[in-house]
Formats: C-alpha cells, structure tokens, sequence
C-alpha cells in the first residue's frame, strides 16, 4: 500500500518547550488514521508541521515521496493537504455557500485581466464554484443552511462547515482536529458516516479526536501520542488493550 | 423574489445615470474656475480614496498614500521637464511608476499587520517628501519645482480644439472620465472573486492560508492597483498645477485621504470613497470663509458625521429609510412580519 504522508523523525520546540521529538509514523492511502493522546501531546501542533504554519526543527515530512516540510501553507494546499481547525474557523459576514466558494479558489485559472472584464471564462468558472459549492454543502448534510450567514449557524453544522471548506480544495489528505467536539450522540454518528464517506471517495484522513466511540468506530488504525511523541500504534482492537496507552490517556474501567 | 431586487438594482442605475449627467454638462452650467477646481480636486481625492479602500479590503491601513501621489507627480513632471516627453507619454508613467515602486515596496511591508504597517506607511511617504526636500537640484526641494507645462493643445477629430492652457474645462473632462473608469474598476475588483478573496485575507488570515490562498500576492496586488492609481492622479496634479512643492505630499494629505474615505463610507468600493472626497473637499473651501475657526468647524462636522452615520455618508439614504420604516410600524398595527434588513453592504455577500 502507498504511504501518502511519511512523518520521518520530526522535531518541534518553542523556546525551551519540545512539542514534538522525533516522531515517526506513516499514514497509509486510504485508511483514515486515528491520531490520540492526551491535550497537550502536540497532535495540533504536528497539524500545523505537516500544513506549514510551523517548519520542523530536525526531521522531515512527505508526501508522495516528496518533501514538504519547510513550504508555506498555500503551497502544501495546492499539493493536496487540507485541514480543519480545533476551534470553529470560518468567515464571517457571508453565507454558508459563499465561504465554501472562497474554498475553490485553488482551482481556478482566471486571471487579473479575465476578472476585471468579466470574461466569458470567468463566469463560466463562478457559477461551476458555485454549483460545486453547493454539492460539497449538501454531500456534508448543510444544504438547508446554504444561504445562512455563516456566524449564525448552530454548532454542529458549523463544524460540519469547516470540514466543508477543506474539502473545497479537493484534497487527497484531510487533517480532522476533533471535528466532533461538541456534537450531539445522533450529530456524531451521522458524522462518522459522513467521514466514512469522504474516505470511500479516495481521500486518505488522519482524524484528531478525544471521543472513542468515533476513532474505535471508524479508523482503521491508530497512533497513540503523548508528550511529543508517539507512544503506541496499531489497529483499534490492539491499542484499547495496550498498557502504556491504557496507563497514559484511556483509564481503567 | 427577483422583483424587489430589480428594482434595487435599476433604481441605482438610473440614479447613477442621471449624476453623470450633471457631471457632464456643469461646465455648461458654469464657467467659474472655483467650482471646477473644487470638482478637480474632489476627483483626485477621489482616485486615492478608492484605492485607500481597496488596500483597506485586504486588512492594511495605509498611510502612506501622499507618497504615491507624489511618486506619480514628479515622475510625470519630470518626464515632461527633463526628459522632453509630451503630457500623454509621461502620465501614463506616472501610474506605472507609483505602481513598480508599490510593487517592490508592498511585498516586503505588506507583511506586517495593523498598526505598524500604517507607521511603516507613513514613515515611507516621509522619505519620499524628504528626498524631494534634500534633492533640490532634480526635484526642486523646499523651492518646489515649477514650469510644469499643461498639456499641448489639440484638435479632436479637426473639429474641436482642445485647449488646456486657457481652459480647466478640458482638465475637468479629461478626469471625470479618469474618474469613472477608475471606479469601473475599482468597483469590478470588489465585487468579484478578487474582492471575495481579499474579504477572506483581511478577516481570517489563517484559514485563508489553509484555503490556498497566497496571502502576500494578493495584499500585494490590491496595494499595486491602489497606488497605480495614486500616482496616476499625482501625475495629473502636477500637470494641473504646474507648480509641487513637498508641503503638498505630507502626512497630512494621507491622513486626509483616509479620513475622506471612513466619512464617505468604507463599506462601498466606489460611491462611499468619491462621496467623502467631494463632500470634504468642497466643504473645506466653504469653511475657508470662517477663517481662523475653520479647523474647530471642520472638525466639529466630522465627529457629528462620524457620531450619526458611523458607516458614512453613504448610509445616509438606508438609514432615513430604517427611521421612517420604524415611525410606519410604530403608528399603525402592521401584521406584516418584520423583515430584517440584512445589511448586505456591509456584509461579504455579492
């Protein structure tokens, strides 16, 4: 099986503090890959390495077999990396559709001039961003809320909308920061389906998540994290009886 | 429903109509230079002011644009002194000047955020007024540099001369059409994907980046197309004129440029900068009259507008119709459902 992200010895420090140290581990094409560890255990932060919002320290990262550790987040965007965010991210003052539309703009090739007179091309370009806009919304269940201002949606469909948003970059990775935070049991289950679905459609996924109703249920492998680096790893069944993991984040019975 | 839309829609256009109508033929109705060189002055803001906003879209406050302006004025005069070009080949250069310096400039300084890319700015402008100052022997310095021709007369068509030496009408013509394709423009790039993307830039920088969006390239082509159009109307000041002088490219001038543009309304790509700059611009030589209060008054005025309309002057019309809208429903028992008047204007949506 293809490795589509190699995680190869990555460090990261902030002044004195090692947020990562020497973390290795693969994320296979396809599977969707449960990242757990207790707060802290520097899961955002190797999301921010892998986007580019941070350069590693020592290490390197790749994907495809090429190395992406050191670009800048809208290149590693256009290579096919995308991720949602801990906290609720979204623009405000436009509705529902109008921040997915501001997530094509990877894909379009009209340029300062096509723009300004409102070429053919140009238009053409709208209105499919805005028909694909649409089809991302109601893939994910918000089409009800297309054209609700996007701050007044209520949360679980804002969740449901930053992972809408990375999905409009057409990304051959997806990187979930707990989507699930907040959801209610019946929100949860329609979004696990929806992840699964996501990942039928070829996209591979490292999901973030603290509830193990949602990482036992749909990841098909998972790493353990704590204190920057990676503890355990293994399928659901092996990791819910390993010890260390058991010790340091899951909890006795 | 389609329909109250449309009528929005064609209510504004014929509006519009209708002003550059009024525009076109003032110097029918008066010959008097004062009103058109208030007018002048009033469209030159007015190319700064819009360009102001635009940089304001993509989240940077700039005040240094009295810099640009002054790029443009002595590239175009000096062009036209030094160099032996003709008005028509130097003014275009003064654009493209300001916009190259833009260019170089804005994609290392547009890194910075907030307050201190405005220091910046100004600290920018600061340097171009005080190499005019220390350069006297090119750029005149604190002498000024004068003998800046106006443009050679011409016939159009070998029917009408036109003549902008005995004449600002040719000058008032030739920058209201300046003008209105500058806003065309300045109007297009707002409500397009262009103006979407650099909403996105401004507001949330982050997911921006997470989106695919260059932060950089497009804070930086929004500053260029502002200060092309800076030093554009620059180089036509300096033809106006024929006279610049450094005082005229201070801080002041970029302070007043912004503060033209916020009582206009920012809100809006076009209508709110060019009504800021033709209010401020002609209300200042009104008050000239008061003299020595003049500063007390202007600035009483402004604090009124800004207490009042703190979206600008342009929110004058929406707001008198949310007063009487309110007045209806409180004297009579309305069953209507109350409709919230989304302010769309404001918003990010087309």
């Amino acid at each position: 099986m293809n490795l589509i992200i190699e995680i190869q010895g990555v460090d990261k420090h902030f002044g004195g503090v090692s947020a990562i140290s020497d973390l290795r581990f693969d994320l296979k094409q396809g599977e969707i890959l449960g990242l757990i560890g207790p707060n802290g255990a520097g899961k955002t932060t190797l999301f921010n390495t892998i986007t580019g919002f941070f350069a590693p320290d020592r290490g390197t990262i790749l994907f495809k077999g090429k190395r992406i550790d050191g670009l800048r987040p809208h290149q590693i965007v256009a290579k096919g990396i995308a991720r949602t965010f801990q906290h609720t991210n979204l623009f405000t003052g436009g509705t529902t559709v109008w921040n997915i539309m501001a997530g094509f703009h990877r894909h379009t090739e009209a340029g300062f001039f096509q723009i300004l007179f409102n070429t053919k091309s140009y238009r053409r370009e709208e209105d499919m961003i805005r028909t694909e806009s649409v089809e991302i919304l109601n893939s994910m269940g918000l089409g009800e809320w297309a054209e609700t201002m996007a701050e007044n949606l209520p949360h679980g469909p804002k969740r449901a909308l930053g992972v809408c948003l990375a999905l409009a970059t057409s990304p051959e990775v997806l990187l979930l920061d707990e989507p699930a935070t907040g959801l209610t049991e019946e929100e949860r289950l329609i979004f696990m389906g929806k992840i699964k679905g996501i990942r039928d459609r070829g996209i591979s996924i490292i999901l973030v998540e603290h509830n193990m109703e949602v990482v036992m249920g749909i990841c098909d492998r998972i790493v353990v994290m704590n204190f920057g680096t990676k503890i355990a790893e293994g399928t659901p069944r092996e990791i819910m009886t390993n010890e260390t993991v058991v010790e340091a984040y899951l909890g006795r019975e | 429903m389609k329909l109250p839309i449309k009528k929005a829609e064609s209510r504004k256009i014929f509006c519009l109509a209708i002003l550059i109508l009024i525009l076109f033929f003032i110097p029918v109705l008066t010959s008097d230079p004062y009103y058109l060189h208030m007018l002048i002055m009033s469209g030159i803001f007015a190319l700064n002011t819009m360009g102001w906003v635009l940089i304001l879209r993509v989240g940077q406050f700039s005040l240094g644009q009295a810099g640009f302006f002054a790029i443009g004025a002595y590239t175009s005069a000096l062009l036209v002194n030094r160099l032996g070009f003709s008005f028509w080949g130097a003014w275009p250069l003064s654009g493209l000047t300001a916009a190259m310096v833009a260019l170089i400039i804005g994609s290392v300084v547009l890194r910075i955020k907030g307050l201190y890319f405005a220091i910046v700015s100004f600290a920018f402008a600061e340097i171009i007024r005080l190499t005019i100052i220390s350069w006297p022997k090119v750029l005149g310095g604190l002498d000024g540099l004068s003998g800046i021709p106006k443009p050679r007369p011409f016939s159009f068509m070998g029917l009408i001369k036109i003549d902008f030496v005995t004449s600002r009408v040719p000058f008032y013509y030739f920058l209201l059409i300046i003008v209105f394709i500058a806003a065309l423009i300045f109007w297009r790039v707002d409500t397009s994907r262009l103006g979407r993307i650099f909403r996105c830039v401004s507001q949330n920088g982050d997911l921006s980046e997470s989106l695919g969006i260059n932060l950089m390239k497009y804070r930086v082509l929004a500053f260029t197309v502002a200060c092309f159009f800076s030093g554009i109307s620059g180089g036509f000041f300096a033809h106006y004129y024929g006279v610049l002088h450094p005082d005229s490219f201070t801080v002041s001038e970029s302070i007043l440029i912004q503060i033209q543009a916020t009582i206009g309304g920012t809100a809006s790509a076009v209508a709110g900068p060019v009504l800021g700059a033709t209010v401020l611009t002609i209300l200042s030589e009104f008050l000239r009259a008061a003299k020595h209060v003049e500063p007390v008054l202007y600035g009483g005025i402004l604090i009124v507008i800004l207490f009042v309309l703190p979206k600008g002057l342009i929110d004058l019309g929406p707001r008198l119709l949310r007063l009487i809208d309110k007045k209806g429903r409180n004297t009579k028992l309305s069953m209507e459902p109350r409709k919230s008047l989304e302010t769309t204007v404001s918003g990010l949506e087309k």
